[in-house]
């Protein structure tokens, strides 16, 4: 297993510049999560660790093995591509057996340890086909055990998921964790889908335009937003512009634009003055009945523009002078007694609140 | 910072693109730039600098001045364009309800007429137009059997000459009788892919009928027909065979040929014909591409169309449809007929029509005269030496221009692509001008046979490009990434996933580039090397069947049965791509 170090990486494709000063540190058997938007450079990330693109700037380290001008051969990564990339001329057999072939392991020594490959990843049975007679789950589960099957320094998976439908791929995203956490591998997983990564990552970093915008574990990033693009991009997230009224040492009082006041819990770097987002989760908004209060909570106004039914909770849109505020209630326990067009009240507690400072 | 990195940052662009490039892409951009620079783009050069050396030394425009005052130069020239014309008219007029009505209808016996309309491509022209001066010419079968009929009706109708006369009409006729598919097989191939859903929108939206087909069908099938009608244009106007077949000498091709075969003929004149019709082959090849793309027109797929737009054709419709295709398919089968009645059959007394028998004299007579076998086997071996040359050039071309950036790529792109508008007999005039200098003692490079097998391979190289590089687009990026990432080199790599993949598509391309290099005219008639592989006799077929078509009644008939192996070999050839490309006739002929 290696730890990966990225420093300062940089890489323009002619004008356009695809990743722009990218440094990150990956620790050893670590599940690592690149997220981020179509075109924002993940991928393009991904391949310069692999040795696919050569940075313009910067190093790749794998312990502390200075990789940039190492060929992509010799990197010893096992990597599973977004096509997943079988060789449709070759069986599973030999699709999984051509990187053991690479390093001249002895026949019965692949023999072994392909068959150990998959029956990791439960297809058994399946050596002698080839690849077009398999579904895309399994197509998916022999380019996994391609990677594995060489013992990869580092795993990299690059949106291995986004060909499979939708319940295909929360199975997968499981097995691989599981996988990952079974075999201590370092991994390295690139993907625009938010739910699975928080769901796989031990960490993740989130990318915007090139460059890292956060990087932390799934429930800091989830709770902690550092700024409007890691809010708006990780789940739905209501959000309040406005100005820090006072600073007091236990509370924080805002006032929005719309010229509510809105109390939160004090964070220590908060002055009077500072322009900043308030940010609120829809599950941590409550819906009630007209006029309700409340004096420990924030409470606002307003009438109820949309209620979808989502299944097991409900999300309303409560409009209040001209902003739309989404709340999230258990279908049990939302007030049936509430319509749309009605007037209503919606709270949320100062300790739900995370602001995010404009700079 | 990057220390390391930041240094190599700087340093001009040019540098550091050279420098991304591997090793292996570099041999092969140097090995590939080198061989189309002297093999392609010299020659041109050298013909283009010999059209302005006047006859009295010197550089000048003399020799121009002389081919716009000449009137038979210029006559040649009109009768070359209004019979490209004519044929890509007729062609299409053919070819485009052919391909509509294949592609929309369903009607008893469709099967059939699919395989039957790509008989024509199986005649070589050269032997097609033989075939029909035999048939419809003076004392033809087909002459002499009408008048015979003409005769016992009574009438009073002399058909002295025959039908076939040195004129633009039997040019146009012959041509457009082999040529049509190539419309028909590109218009098709449009046409099916067209999306049903397309023309349903419009059908939505309240088009139909005639305006429906001109509103959405016509332009959506444009580009197919466009790559189609490029080919026949281009095809005609580069044609060598027939108008020597038919002897029509007043046609550019042709008078450029004969000035500069002859003993003492006007040299430069043939260069400033060559430099004429090869801008106007690039003018059309530009005018088409500025509207097309470059990619549409190298292969041309004989498939069905999708079943979601075929409609039934009601009875009177069938009756009108079979009626036609069978008119179409039995004038299309002249050539065929007439190969055979003329190789295959004893011949009659002059005026008659009846064959008196069935013989193998004929054949026996080819396979077994020196001249004759000797030519058999030189094609044979130019044909396959060409093909797996072009393997190789072409695979390794496609394979810069898909997988690699460096500085030249748009050129190397341009430059293997320049053959297809460049005459085959400018390309035998270029190698004349550039390779019969003596390079040693007395020693020439158009002395030896080989100068064949480079000119073939060169001619058909744009074909086999295009056919590697669909190919290899097909095989994803990230089929080689994964070998690489797995410990693969970049050799094996290549070895082990990327040649394996486009092997059965670049097999069939060869196939493609032996026929047409079997049945090749133009550099063959123009180059005439002495030594051959097999001794003193490098003539091709396509020189022997020239030659034998020249002489007697007997020798026309060896030069048929010339003719009729050129054909089995087609016919093989076109079998074995269809078995490759799993049930899909990638044709890509023309030239």
């Amino acid at each position: 297993m290696v730890d990966v170090k990225l420093e300062n990486l940089v890489k323009a494709f002619g004008s356009v510049i695809a990743v722009d000063g990218v440094s990150l540190q990956i620790s050893k058997s670590e599940f690592f999560t690149l997220l981020g938007p179509s075109g924002c450079g993940k991928t393009t990330t991904l391949r310069m660790i692999a040795g696919f693109n050569q940075p313009d700037n910067g190093e790749i380290y794998f312990n502390d093995r200075l990789m940039n001008y190492v060929p992509p051969d010799k990197r010893n990564t096992g990597m599973v591509f977004q096509n997943y990339a079988l060789w449709p001329h070759m069986s599973v057999f030999k699709n999984v057996s051509f990187g053991l072939e690479m390093r001249k392991i002895p026949g019965q020594e692949i023999k072994e340890r392909v068959k150990a490959a998959l029956n990791l990843v439960g297809l058994g049975g399946f050596a002698d086909r080839t690849p077009d007679q398999l579904s895309g789950g399994q197509q998916q589960r022999v380019a996994l055990a391609r990677a594995l099957v060489i013992e990869p320094d580092v795993l990299l998976l690059d949106e291995p998921l986004s060909n499979l439908d939708a319940k295909l791929r929360v199975e997968m995203r499981k097995e691989i964790k599981s996988l990952q956490k079974k075999l201590a591998i370092t991994t390295i997983y690139v993907t625009h889908d938010q739910k699975e990564a928080l769901a796989v990552s031990d960490r993740l970093a989130v990318m915007g335009i090139g460059k890292i915008v956060q990087v932390g574990a799934p429930s800091e990033i989830y709770s902690n937003p550092k700024n409007r693009f890691v809010a708006s991009f990780i789940g739905l997230i209501n959000l309040f512009h406005g100005k820090v009224a006072v600073a007091k040492e236990k509370e924080v009082v805002i006032k929005t634009r719309m010229g509510l006041e809105i109390v939160a819990s004090a964070l220590d770097e908060v002055n009077t003055g500072m322009e900043v987002l308030v940010a609120v989760r829809p599950e941590n908004v409550e819906v009630h009945r007209y006029g309700f209060t409340h004096p420990q909570k924030n409470v606002i106004n307003g009438v109820i523009e949309a209620i979808e039914y989502l299944g097991s909770i409900s999300r309303y849109s409560i409009k209040s002078d001209q902003k739309i505020i989404n709340a999230d209630q258990y279908s049990p326990e939302a007030e049936e007694t509430l319509q749309l067009g009605d007037k209503a009240t919606i709270s949320f507690e100062r300790e739900h609140i995370s602001l995010i400072e404009i700079l | 910072m990057g220390k390391v990195a930041s240094i190599k940052g700087r340093g001009s662009s040019v540098l550091k693109a050279l420098r991304s490039i591997d090793r292996l892409s570099l041999i092969l951009v140097i090995a590939s730039a080198t061989l189309l620079f002297v093999f392609i783009f010299l020659p041109i050069f050298t013909i283009v600098y010999n059209a302005f050396e006047e006859p009295d030394g010197g550089i000048g425009l003399k020799n121009f001045e002389n081919f716009w005052t000449t009137p038979s130069y210029l006559r040649g020239l009109r009768n070359s364009v209004i019979s490209a014309f004519l044929t890509l008219a007729l062609a299409s007029a053919i070819g485009v309800p052919v391909a509509f009505v294949m592609t929309r209808y369903n009607f008893p016996g469709k099967r059939i007429f699919t395989l039957l309309t790509i008989l024509p491509l199986m005649v070589p022209p050269f032997v097609g137009a033989l075939a029909i001066t035999g048939m419809l010419g003076r004392n033809g079968t087909i002459t002499n059997f009408l008048q015979w009929l003409f005769q016992s009706l009574g009438l009073d109708v002399a058909l002295e000459g025959g039908f076939i006369q040195p004129s633009i009409f039997s040019i146009v006729f012959i041509q457009t009788l082999h040529l049509w598919p190539l419309i028909y097989l590109n218009t098709s191939a449009s046409l099916s892919k067209i999306d049903p859903t397309l023309e349903e929108s419009a059908k939505n939206l309240g088009a139909s009928g005639l305006k429906l087909f001109r509103r959405v069908t016509l332009p959506l099938a444009f580009p197919g027909f466009a790559a189609g009608a490029l080919l026949v244009f281009l095809w005609s106007l580069s044609d060598l065979g027939t108008p020597i077949m038919i002897n029509f000498p007043e046609y550019s091709v042709f008078q450029a040929f004969t000035e500069f075969i002859i003993e003492g003929g006007y040299k430069e004149i043939a260069s400033v014909i060559s430099i004429v019709i090869t801008a106007i082959s690039a003018l059309a090849l530009l005018l088409v591409t500025r509207y097309v793309g470059l990619k549409e027109y190298a292969v041309v797929r004989a498939g069905a169309a999708p079943r979601a737009i075929q409609r039934k054709a009601g009875k009177k419709l069938s009756v009108m449809i079979l009626l036609s295709l069978t008119i179409l398919i039995i004038a299309s089968v002249i050539p065929h007929i007439g190969t055979l009645i003329m190789a295959f059959t004893t011949r009659p007394a002059y005026g008659d029509w009846i064959p008196r028998g069935v013989t193998m004299e004929y054949m026996i007579r080819a396979l077994s005269e020196e001249s004759s076998s000797t030519a058999v086997a030189n094609s044979l071996t130019y044909s396959l030496l060409a093909s797996f040359f072009d393997i190789f050039l072409g695979a390794a071309i496609a394979y810069l221009l898909v997988r690699k950036k460096f500085p030249g790529k748009s050129l190397l792109d341009i430059v293997s692509m320049m053959p297809f508008a460049i005459p085959g007999i400018v390309i035998g005039l270029g190698y004349i001008h550039l390779f019969s200098r003596p390079i040693i003692g007395n020693f020439r490079l158009t002395s030896i046979w080989f100068i064949l097998v480079i000119s073939y391979a060169m001619r058909r190289l744009p074909y086999a490009v295009r056919s590697a590089h669909a190919v290899l687009q097909q095989v994803h990026e990230s089929l080689e990434e994964a070998a690489s990432n797995l410990g693969a080199t970049k050799i094996k790599t290549l070895m082990s996933i990327t040649i394996p993949l486009i092997m059965p598509g670049l097999v069939a391309g060869a196939v493609l580039t032996f026929i047409n290099c079997f049945t090749e005219v133009s550099t063959s008639l123009m180059l005439q090397p002495i030594i051959g592989p097999f001794g003193f006799n490098a003539s091709p077929l396509a020189l022997q069947i020239f030659r034998e078509s020249k002489g007697g009644p007997t020798a026309v008939r060896v030069a048929s049965c010339l003719g009729v192996i050129q054909i089995i070999a087609t016919i093989i050839g076109l079998y074995i791509t269809n078995k490759l490309l799993g049930g899909k006739a990638g044709l890509a002929f023309g030239g």
